[in-house]
């Protein structure tokens, strides 16, 4: 083109035109257009039940081409009512993890070298039996079974008739006292574990030392319950008052805060109740008709004074004055624990008791279930052939209790899906299905005491030669018995069991039922279930009477330490899960790495500034922290997470924090120094 | 045809004048439409409210989000480094001490202002305010200037530091229906666009409306204490605008007029 005047001049115009344009037609030019999603492959919903943890969440696994993708909750399901925990969001890199184990595995080399060898199930079955036999020709216990506590479901059922075939009295369950509810108090008040908190009913709830929010049992329904105390009924809020030595979640959701040295929240409960029961603000009618042993009891609290508990316990007694006002004023109210001490959990609940806060209709009922026969934490005086660890981690969660056992134990076996550390020393690894490959067949009570009967198939084929657990209890089963091995025996045996409980077909289209309300019924009538059928508080009275008050600082050790459980860890699992790793700490944003938190006082004391590395040492031994200093904390208390700190547990767990558990002692106050790292 | 210096300049003035009378017309349109609330065109205005006094800051809202919108895994390293992006988290806001500290724990998605700060400073026009209300990323035309990250006064706009990584088997789970970002783009929470999208293709399937619920985002869905309410806030009967004029909601950082579509209910009673 010739550059002439006169195309200059159209040019420039046309140009110039267009770099004025204004911003809207910009905004038609250049403004995205949203594309359709990309087209994807056949979709299925199915329905299952989550196995993340023992408390049977209905949820709903979206299936594109075969693989799950997202999952979701069930909205009619009555225990999670469609809510997620954040567990049941990450079940699918459970699923996916590249660390699952894939075949069973037998030792090679020394216990605890990381030495395996793929093999055969049929050889695990045959080696384990050999060692039962072995064991019982010898005249020892030939197998002992340890589980979690508290489920009822197909698997356990099977582990109970394999123990039972196996010997007797050999099922043990594995406590985690910062994420049980206080069952040696119900069962030892009561007369049964199998208890329920209804705890919407109350207008007063009191938590003594438990992080309900972040550690109940059952997640879901816990946070459930919390938004139904606070917003539920209308015109009516519930108050909340928390009594921690740490401002924990449940803390900084309650009304009010009250602050306290760890290991005294039995002290104090006992000093609310000698004040209640003082100006006679206790439920006398309930206490003559329900309970025995309240006089020796009223006798035997005595020394349990407002002022030497507020001593003892470093909190004002203005504040425990108010909070016993507050007992008085709001009704019914509901006062919960965790399972620490046998003192403390009686003692706490021994405000239940004296307020009558149990019985029908009440915030505290006893369920109608049988508890099962099996003892907690066992001391094994006499080591048995076979040790069977059905997904528990004990020498993660219990460590000083279990290296000694289960370093000396003949023979250990571990059903897992993941190599934990206590699988790391057993001899035998049994690897179990992820949660999504497993039918369910599982009762449950809600918290609202409803009996619940899940039962599903699995959402997705297993993926590796892995078993469900009842299918590898079975095995060991019929190898003991000397029955030939039946590939399909665990199929059947689900179907036939789905048939005896009426809840056939087993659901999993998107359309079915998984769950249905169970044939048992709900909440028993009565108080106790104790032969006397009343709550006995005699045991507490003695205890109280004969109890040891908290001794003063000791210098080499002049802080105490205080373990929580996120919920992200709860029950000591889900490090291995990097989504969960992400949410180790809402308080504090931490994640990743093992934290304790400090007193700015206590942090001065010791030369610590905020994200330091830290040792926290105790007479146990030490650990690493990160340090956070938060004006939160109470001074001279370090508080530190339990659920890092693994030496095995796949490769986001491994090697990642510290665990605390290690520097602890078991049911007491554990006294720590800080030295700057 | 011969045409006169002046007559054809003539021309191109009207033109470049009508040009801009239509474009400014528009605009000026656009403003009142948005005075008026922009209900005039019927078009849902997609909104979320947080009930503080129901959560609990128990995170499963972070983990379903993450696992919907195939969000990285984290290490050590990268938290180490504050880059571990999460496009809903919880925000502890703590204040006072021992021994009476208050502390609320708010989650954070994007606030999908109606007045976007970030978006005034993307030179690319990688991201924009949708017709409905959602603030987009295009991540294909986002060349990693991070501007729009420092514009967000919520900061809830995340820089992909390095291109995310799934191990063989984990990368099964990702979701079909979001793309996984590169290295050295913007991201951000979308509400779960994808999701708007799906729910809109199954209703014309069935040839009818966009229902109330039939598009939830997945940390509503996940919320087990129920505390998040998500919907059109231009259907003044459904909840979440209900929601939205209670006397207990608030928007953070409400004085830079970014004009969020996240409320926030305080707690108490």
């Amino acid at each position: 083109m010739e550059i002439s005047r006169r195309n200059l001049l159209k040019l420039g115009t046309i140009f110039g035109a267009g770099s004025l344009l204004p911003g809207c037609a910009k905004e038609i030019v250049l403004k995205p257009k949203e594309d359709a999603p990309p087209p994807i492959g056949e979709e299925k919903f199915l329905r299952t039940v989550c196995g993340m943890c023992p408390a049977g969440c209905g949820i709903r696994v979206r299936n594109v081409d075969g693989r799950p993708v997202g999952v979701s909750g069930i909205a009619d399901h009555p225990v999670n009512q469609g809510g997620l925990c954040p567990k049941g969001a990450a079940i699918l890199q459970e699923l996916y993890h590249p660390d699952r184990l894939k075949n069973p595995l037998a030792r090679k080399g020394v216990r605890g070298s990381g030495k395996w060898e793929a093999v055969s199930w049929e050889e695990a079955f045959k080696s384990l039996g050999e060692g039962i036999s072995k064991a019982r020709a010898n005249g020892k216990l030939p197998l002992a079974a340890l589980s979690t506590p508290g489920t009822e479901d197909i698997h356990r059922e099977i582990l109970w008739e394999l123990a039972g075939a196996a010997g007797k009295n050999n099922l043990f369950t594995l406590r985690f006292p910062w994420g049980d509810l206080a069952d040696d108090a119900y069962e030892k008040m009561h007369g049964t574990r199998n208890t329920v908190w209804n705890l919407t009913r109350a207008k007063l709830l009191v938590s003594f030392g438990f992080d309900w929010l972040q550690s109940h049992p059952s997640h879901v329904e816990a946070q459930r319950v919390f938004a139904e105390l606070r917003r539920g009924r209308s015109g009516s809020r519930a108050h909340i008052v928390q009594v921690e030595p740490r401002f924990s979640v449940s803390a900084a959701k309650a009304d009010e805060w009250i602050a306290v040295r760890p290991g005294t929240g039995g002290i104090l409960a006992l000093a609310v109740a000698r004040r209640l029961i003082e100006e006679g603000a206790y439920d006398a009618d309930f206490v003559r008709a329900h309970v025995r042993g309240f006089d020796e009891f009223k006798r035997n609290i005595d020394s349990f004074s407002i002022r030497r508990a507020s001593e003892a316990a470093g909190v004002p007694e203005e504040t425990l004055r108010l909070l016993c006002v507050k007992f008085l004023s709001l009704k019914p109210a509901a006062v919960i624990g965790n399972r620490g001490t046998p003192f403390d959990q009686m003692a706490v609940h021994s405000l239940n008791v004296i307020l009558g806060n149990a019985g029908p209709g009440k915030p505290f009922e006893v369920g109608a279930r049988q508890d099962e026969k099996a003892e907690d934490d066992p001391d094994f005086k006499e080591l048995p052939g076979v040790l069977l660890v059905d997904r528990v981690n004990p020498l993660f969660t219990s460590p000083a209790r279990w290296k000694k056992i289960l370093e000396e134990a003949p023979l250990v076996a571990t059903v897992s899906p993941f190599l934990t550390e206590t699988a790391m020393v057993s001899d035998w690894v049994l690897p179990c299905h992820a949660s999504l490959e497993q039918s369910h067949l599982s009762f449950h009570a809600s918290m609202d005491g409803k009996s619940i009967l899940n039962a599903a198939r699995g959402a997705v084929a297993p993926a590796y030669d892995t078993k469900h657990p009842g299918d590898i209890f079975l095995g060991l089963l019929q190898n003991i018995q000397k029955k030939n091995t039946d590939a399909h025996a665990f199929d059947s045996h689900f179907s036939s069991r789905l048939r005896e409980l009426g809840a056939e077909p087993p659901a999993g289209e998107d359309s079915a039922d998984i769950w249905r309300e169970s044939p048992l019924p709900s909440p028993r009538r009565s108080v106790s279930v104790l032969p006397s059928g009343k709550i006995e508080l005699g045991e507490l009275a003695g205890l109280a009477s004969s109890f040891h008050w908290p001794a003063d600082e000791d210098g080499d050790f002049p802080n105490l330490l205080q373990l929580f459980s996120p919920l992200a860890f709860s029950r000591g699992e889900g490090a291995h899960l990097p989504y969960l790793m992400s949410i180790a700490g809402p308080q504090s944003a931490e994640m990743w790495e093992t934290w304790a938190e400090i007193h700015p006082d206590t942090a001065r004391k010791h030369g610590i500034f905020d994200k330091d590395g830290v040792w926290i040492e105790s007479s146990r031994g030490r650990i690493r922290a990160k340090a956070r200093i938060t004006p939160a904390a109470v001074p001279g208390v370090v508080s530190v997470p339990i659920g890092l700190g693994h030496s095995a547990y796949g490769r986001w767990a491994q090697g990642v924090g510290s665990n605390p558990l290690e520097i602890a002692g078991e049911n007491e106050t554990t006294r720590v120094r800080l030295t700057r790292a | 045809m011969t045409e006169s210096r002046r007559s054809f300049l003539e021309k191109c003035a009207l033109s470049a004048g009508a040009f801009f009378a239509a474009g400014t017309g528009k605009l000026w349109g656009k403003k009142e439409r948005e005075k008026k609330g922009a209900g005039a065109e019927g078009g849902p205005r997609w909104g979320m409210a947080i009930d503080l006094d129901k959560c609990t800051g128990c995170s499963a809202c972070v983990v379903a989000c993450s696992q919907e919108n195939n969000q990285m895994l984290g290490s050590p390293e990268e938290a180490a480094m504050g880059r571990i992006i999460r496009w809903m988290q919880i925000l502890p806001i703590q204040e006072g001490e021992y021994p009476s500290p208050r502390q609320k724990l708010v989650p954070m998605p994007c606030q999908q202002c109606e007045d976007p700060p970030c978006i005034k400073v993307c030179p690319v026009y990688a991201t924009f305010l949708n017709e409905e209300g959602i603030v987009g990323q295009v991540y294909s035309r986002c060349i990693g200037c991070r501007y729009c990250v420092n514009a967000c006064p919520y900061t809830c706009k995340f820089f992909t530091w390095e291109a995310p990584q799934w191990p063989q088997q984990m990368a099964q789970g990702l979701n079909p229906d979001i793309s996984v970002r590169p290295k050295g783009v913007a991201e951000k929470c979308l509400f779960c666009h994808h999701r708007l999208q799906r729910a809109k293709e199954q209703a014309s399937s069935e040839g009818r409306p966009l229902r109330e619920g039939d598009y939830q985002t997945a940390c509503v869905e996940a919320c087990p204490a129920k505390a998040i309410t998500f919907g059109d806030l231009h259907d003044k009967e459904s909840t979440v605008s209900r929601l939205s004029s209670s006397p207990r909601a608030f928007h953070l950082l409400e004085e830079l007029g970014t004009e969020p579509k996240v409320t926030y209910l305080k707690e108490g009673a």
